[in-house]
This record gives C-alpha cells, structure tokens and sequence, in this order.
C-alpha cells in the first residue's frame, strides 16, 4: 500500500518537474479545426474546446498546481513548530499573547479572506501562499503548542535544563525529534489543503489570468464540455482527488510508523 | 479444600510468556505469587480471570472448584468473574469509573435490592472496607484518595461475595503508611469470610507478611514455592536468595547490597534449561542440561534447583558504622523555602543543609513536598519564598541578584521514571557527550570513561534509550548527571521503578560514587531502607513542613516525631 502511494506521489513530482518537457505538445498551441474532440491515438486525452491537447495541458499544469501547495506546505511547518516549541516551551507572556492572536486568526473565515487579497491584490499565487499560510499556521501552532507541553515536562526534558542548555537547543535537538511525527503529519495535510483550496480559487477564476494551463482553471474552463470532451474536465479533478489522497494517506503512515519508532 | 488449582498454564503471544505454571489456592488461604517485572506474574493472573489481552493465548488448565474455565464460553466466564472470581487490580484511578460515584460502583455489582436497602448496603460495604463516613458513597473517585480508591475498589470487587479474589499488586501505587493499611485491611477482610486470595506482588516483604503460601516466579515459571516463613528464612532457589539479598534493610545498613547480575531472559530462550543458571552464582554443567522439575524438598516446599542452596557469606559485620561526616563545610543551605500551588501548600518554610560530600536523605509521602524542594533547588520550580545557597552562591531562583550561571556545574538530578529520563530521540553516546560539553573544559570525562563509570561497556554509546532495561537506562541517567563533575547530586527516587536486584545494583552504584567522587547526595524518597542504606542524615517530610532530623541511625532507631514512627511502623518487616 505505501508503495502505492510513493509511486502516486512519485509519479506528480516528475510530472511538477519536466511536466512541459514530457508534454507530447506545446501546452499553448491551438487547433481551432480540430475544436473540442474526444481521446484518440493522437490526443490520449482528447482537446479543449480551442483544440488545446488536454494531456499536455495537465503536465504543463503540474508544475504549478503542486509547487505552490508544498510551498505553503514548507511555510506553514516551518512558521508553525518554531513557534509552536516557542509558546510550548517558554509559557508566560509569550504564550499568552501568541495564544489570543491565535484565537483571533482561526476566528477568520479562510476561504474569504484568500479570495479577498487575491482579488484585491491581484498577481498570480504569490499572495494567494502567503495568505493562506497564515492561515493554516495557527491551528498547526496550537498542535505542536500541546505536544511540546507534554514533553517538556517528562524528565529528559528537565533533565536538559538542569545541566543548563540553551533553550534553544533543547526545543530543537530535545523536543523537535519526539515530536516528528505530528510534525511531519501536519506538513502533509497542509500540502493537501493548500492543493485542494488553489485548485477551488483557480476554479473561482481567482488568481491565476485564464488561458494559464493550471488543474483548478481547467475543470472550471472545460465544465462546459463534458457532453463533448469529458476528459478535458474530469482529467484534472481526478488528479487532484489522486495527489490529495495519497498524500493524506502518506501522511497517516507515516505518523504511525515514526511513533513506533519513537515509542519505547 | 481446593478452590483454585492451575495446572500447566502457558501463555503465548508472539513468544512464549508464561511457561508450565502449577498453583492452587485453597479457601480461607492467601497465596502469593511473586517474581519481578517480566516474570509472567500478571499475566498468569489475567488467564486466571480469563481477561488475557487480544493476542495471547493460554493453554493448560484453570480449575474452579472442579470446573475449567479455560476455553469456557465467554458468557460461563461472565456468571464466574465478580460473583465467584473477584479482581482487584494496581491503579485504583484507573480502575473505578470518574464520572461514577463511589456507592454507583458498589451498588453496580450487589443483588437486586430496594432503593433503601441497596443503600443502607452500599453503607455496610464501605464500612466492612473501614469507611465510617457515609458521604463517601456519593463522592467521584476524583474527590477521594489514593488509599480511599483502593478501598472503594475493593468494597465493590467484594460486592458479591467471590469465593476466590485476585489481587494484581493492589498496594503498589500507594504511600507505606496507605499501603500498609489496606494490607491489613485485606488480610482482616480475607480471614472473616474465609476467601481465597491471590495476591501477586514484586515485593518479597509484602508477600511474606501477608501470605500463607508464597510461589516465586522467574522467565515464565515458578522456581520455588513453599510457606512464606519458609521460604523467607530459608530460600531453596538461589534466585530467591539472590532477591533476599539484594533486600535493603530498615535496621541496619548492609556493607554491601547484593544485585542479581544480568537480566532475567525470554522464557522462550530458557524452556530446555534452568533459567536461572546464567545468573546464578553455583550453576554446575547439568543446569544447561535439562529443566529441573520443581522437586520437593520437605513437605509444601518445592523448588526448581537441583541443588541445595549454599549459604550465602556474611562477610563484613553486618551493621556498617556511617561514614565520618566529611569536613568539607556546607554545600547546600535551604532556608525557609516557600511553595504554593494554587492554595496548597507544597513547601511551608523548610530549611535544610548539606555537607561537601555528605549524603542527605529525604524522606516522605506523596504531597509532602519532596519533590518540590528538588525543582526549586534545581531551578526548575521557582519558590515564592525562602533562600537556596549553593556552595556560597545565592542561586535562588527568580531572585533578582541570583544569577543561575553555572549552577548546572554545582548540583545535577537522576529522576525518578527511568522510561521517560533518557531523550528516546538520542543515542545513549551522543546524551552523554552533550552533557559532558556543559561541564568544564579540564578533565572533561569521554562518554567512554562515563559509561564505565556507571558499570555499563562502552558499545552502549551508539545504544537508544528503549534497547535498554528499566536499570541501564537508570545508570546512563546518573552517568548524564555526573557528566559535568557537580558537587551535589540529587537524587529524586531513582528506584522506585526498579525491580529490586536492579535497585541494589544502582544503590550500590551510588555509594561507591559518593566514596570515589566524594560527591554529595541528596536523596528523596519514600521507601526508609533504600535511606538507610544510602544516607549520613535523614529529613523527614511532612505536608511541607520538616517534622524531623537528624542522623539516620538516630531517626530510625529512635524516631520521635509521631509520623516518624508512623512511617516506621509501615516497613513490612525485612526476613
């Protein structure tokens, strides 16, 4: 089963990395004669309705619909666990004023908050990542918060401050390892989050001008043909339901199996 | 009459646990069934009550009153377990319900009764367990104390009159002075209704008090078995010596305290063989040969050697006069330490000094305020008042003028719970070595001279923490404290998770560090033969507060503060 999911996992990196070198066509090139045709041996996965080749348009995507997500992905655990340890770890004010900022965030509706900067700020994804690990932070922040709590007080801990170590130290080299199952858990579920809320605003018509070859904007530009070229439309969503799937999965795994190790 | 009687019980999950066990409890007889963790004791329990955790399976045969249970339907063992077969188990937190009152949990398992004489039954449980106070009944488990549970606990396995009670190490979780209490309230409760008992218990003092007949058990077998007097006076099983030995003792401060060496095996590497004989000290080729079939060595007595047992040499005198107190001047100086958690009193004003080199015991209950008085040292708790001088040095902590700086050199702590003490994350070598950098740059110890230091080989440095015993992890915990070479060593309880040969192994350690090093302790805890064997001066504790000091001998000899003797009265006796 893991091996599944490698392999899934696998499989979209390659197509995120040398997606426009593997596609058979220029992703951009029209064929009005040909207009919205079903797969053939030519077209594997037929064309849009300006005769686009869908297959090459899904691995030109690839590239985009994926390294966003693991950016956000990358930023949300970074941003997250730091300050998760630091809150955990130190207490007192820190604490307490991360804590009620942190009630304050998760207070905010999400989706709307994403798709009021990027319609406001316009550009591409860039605001669109940023906006939305600051979303994801928080909830994560509380998480590692809890745990660090938990470890902090069991006697390796204790043991760590009573010969005197940096707190620094201690919170990355002491606790960050115990707690890298969660840690790395939540990485693969705000990768699945940031996939599935990019592909809904790229569907909103939000962030990305049309025409881009990108997953989301594909099954929005291509609903319309699904009595002629299904595949256009549903090609895209079911990559999306893939990666997200077996990311999650991955992910609960992947906690297990670093618990075990962990666990006496 | 025979009520219980267990023949040839072997439990297997992935491997073998519990290897060809024979036992049987007669009515109105107490059994006790002891042996350190590991041995299977539990676990024969459990398929005794026929609740053996998925993946193990017992076969052999248990017999009540004729009738094998063993492989009987799930709904035969439903109308056995309570009404005949009661069990009483270890946490008495975790075994009654939190959002059940106490009279729930015991008027649960009585016969159907009315509204009024249900309760005014619940009311004659709970005094039969010695609860006068009627309130009891509707208080939650929460609301009540360790030793209170375990009463409530056993009001209500006691509900419906079982002929037979099993008792998994009911008094373990419990402070001397509760413990000894519910013992004798378990030995009153046995003798007025006549009941079998089975008692399993890692404590050799609790078995032979309380036990008509005692088995000891090892690697999934009994080795001996025979009357508790019998057994304790004279042990036919070198293993059972070797843990008679390792004893401490409440009256006299051995020269030396006896470890069992090695670790107790898988019973599955021993079934051809004598378990033992790779730890014991008069093993001959025919140990390795064949089991030796538990022979009989005088009518009740049985043991699983084949061999008389060789008296073990006394050799220094028995009583070991303390060490002359070293004239080093003070090294730690406590005055009028204050604590309070929310509204209760951890520590009420406690002043105490130790010595350069000398060895401090403190001694107390639960809540007495023990362990606060190491964290504040320590400088992870922060006192609300008082004053801690370390070598000269005001390291209060959160005082304004002290600064911690280079406290760490100065006093280092062995906690007390070895599964958590170690960073599971980091290998044995790289804790070691870390801690070694905090110390001074001259004659900083390698994580090699550490690990011999602690009687453990130096290929235990590429080691993680849960590929070593309870013990090990314990000796890498003090070999991580004395990294930095401190002046005083406080040691919180270090063995009271230990099994006993394990526990003499890390006294032992602790004397001979504190003679070699001339490093001083500070050692808390709850059990008064591990102080005497450890420490020059004794503190007594209680609810905060100092109630008496002085020197060990004095204050165990001649104790004079009530609680003193209380505590004192507690000990079950040493055989």
């Amino acid at each position: 089963m893991r091996g599944v999911l490698v392999t899934v996992l696998a499989l979209a990196a390659v197509a995120a990395v040398a997606g426009s070198w593997l596609a058979p066509y220029d992703p951009a090139a029209q064929d009005l004669a040909l207009g919205a045709a079903g797969p053939s041996a030519a077209h594997w996965l037929g064309t849009d309705d300006l005769g686009r080749d869908v297959l090459s348009r899904l691995l030109a995507g690839a590239g985009s619909a994926l390294f966003w997500p693991v950016l956000v992905a990358l930023g949300t655990t970074a941003l997250s666990t730091s300050l998760g340890l630091l809150a955990g770890y130190r207490l007192g004010w820190v604490d307490a004023l991360m804590m009620r900022i942190i009630d304050l965030a998760i207070a905010m509706p999400g989706m709307l908050v994403l798709i009021v900067v990027v319609g406001v700020l316009g550009g591409g994804y860039g605001w669109a990542v940023l906006a939305m690990a600051v979303l994801f932070t928080p909830g994560d922040i509380r998480v590692i918060r809890s745990l660090t709590l938990a470890q902090r007080g069991l006697a390796y801990a204790e043991a760590a401050r009573t010969l005197g170590l940096r707190p620094a130290r201690i919170m990355f080299r002491h606790l960050l390892p115990n707690l890298a199952p969660t840690v790395v858990a939540n990485a693969l579920l705000s990768f699945v989050a940031a996939l599935v809320s990019l592909a809904g605003l790229s569907f909103l018509g939000i962030g990305l001008p049309a025409g881009t070859p990108d997953w989301g904007l594909m099954v929005e530009e291509n609903r319309g043909l699904l009595d002629l070229n299904p595949w256009a439309a549903l090609a895209p969503v079911i990559l999306i339901t893939l990666v997200a799937t077996a990311a999650t999965l991955l992910g609960d795994r992947l906690f297990e199996t670093l618990s075990e190790g962990g666990a006496r | 009459m025979t009520l219980l009687d267990v023949g040839g019980l072997t439990v297997t999950g992935r491997h073998l646990i519990v290897d060809g066990v024979d036992l049987s409890v007669s009515r109105g007889e107490t059994v006790g069934l002891v042996g350190e963790s590991g041995s299977g004791k539990s676990l024969t329990a459990r398929a005794v009550a026929g609740l053996l955790p998925k993946g193990l399976t017992a076969t052999g045969s248990v017999a009540l009153s004729g009738r094998e249970l063993l492989g009987a339907r799930e709904r035969v063992l439903r109308s056995v377990r309570g009404s005949r077969v009661a069990l009483l188990m270890q946490d008495p937190f975790a075994m009654l319900n939190p959002l059940r009152t106490a009279g729930a949990h015991i008027a649960e398992s009585l016969p159907r009764l009315p509204r009024a004489a249900r309760r005014a039954e619940v009311l004659r449980r709970l005094a039969e367990v010695g609860i006068a106070d009627p309130s009891v009944a509707t208080r939650h488990p929460f609301q009540l104390s360790g030793g209170m549970r375990q009463r409530v606990a056993l009001a209500a396995a006691l509900a419906r009159d079982p002929e037979l009670l099993i008792a998994d190490e009911p008094t373990t979780a419990l402070d001397a002075t509760t413990q000894h209490e519910i013992l004798m309230l378990l030995r009153g409760v046995q003798r007025t209704r006549g009941m079998g008992v089975l008692l399993i218990t890692h404590d050799l003092r609790v078995a032979f008090e309380l036990c008509d007949r005692v088995s000891v058990m090892y690697a999934g077998r009994i080795v001996e078995s025979g009357p508790g007097s019998g057994v304790a006076g004279a042990p036919a099983h070198p293993y059972t010596a070797g843990l008679l030995a390792a004893l401490p003792s409440v009256t006299a401060t051995l020269p030396r305290l006896e470890a069992v060496p090695g670790s107790v095996p898988h019973a599955e590497d021993v079934t051809d063989v004598c378990a033992f004989a790779a730890r014991c000290g008069q093993a001959e080729p025919d140990c390795g040969r064949a089991r030796p079939p538990l022979r009989e060595v005088s009518p009740g007595r049985r043991t699983a050697c084949l061999y008389d047992v060789r008296p073990r040499p006394r050799t220094a005198p028995p009583a070991l006069a303390p060490d002359a107190a070293p004239a080093g001047g003070t090294l730690l100086r406590v005055e009028e330490l204050r604590k309070e958690y929310g509204g209760h009193v951890a520590l009420g004003g406690v002043s105490l000094d130790v010595g350069a080199g000398e060895s401090v015991g403190v001694v107390g209950e639960s809540g007495s305020g023990k362990t606060t008085l190491a964290r504040c040292v320590l400088g992870l708790a922060t006192p609300d008042g008082g004053r801690i001088e370390l070598a000269g040095l005001d390291v209060t902590p959160g005082a304004r003028a002290a600064r911690r700086e280079g406290a760490h050199r100065l006093v280092q702590c062995v906690f007390q719970d070895p599964s958590t003490s170690l960073n599971p994350a980091l290998t044995v070598g790289a804790t070691l070595a870390e801690a070694a950098a905090q110390g001074r740059a001259e004659g900083r110890p390698s994580v090699a001279e550490l690990l011999d230091l602690v009687g453990l080989p130096a290929a235990y440095a590429d080691r993680r923490p849960r590929a070593l015993s309870g013990g090990e992890r314990q000796r890498v915990a003090i070999a991580r404290a004395l990294a930095v070479r401190p002046a005083l060593l406080i040691c919180d309880e270090p063995t009271a998770s230990l099994d006993v040969s394990v526990q003499a192994h890390v006294l032992e350690l602790l004397r001979t560090i504190r003679r070699e090093l001339g490093t001083a302790l500070l050692f808390i805890t709850h059990d008064l033969a591990v102080v005497r064997q450890i420490s020059d001066r004794t503190v007594v504790l209680f609810r905060g507060a100092v109630v008496e000091s002085g020197e060990t001998s004095r204050v165990l000899d001649a104790p004079v503060h009530d609680y003193t003797r209380r505590l004192l009265a507690s000990v079950p006796p040493t055989p």
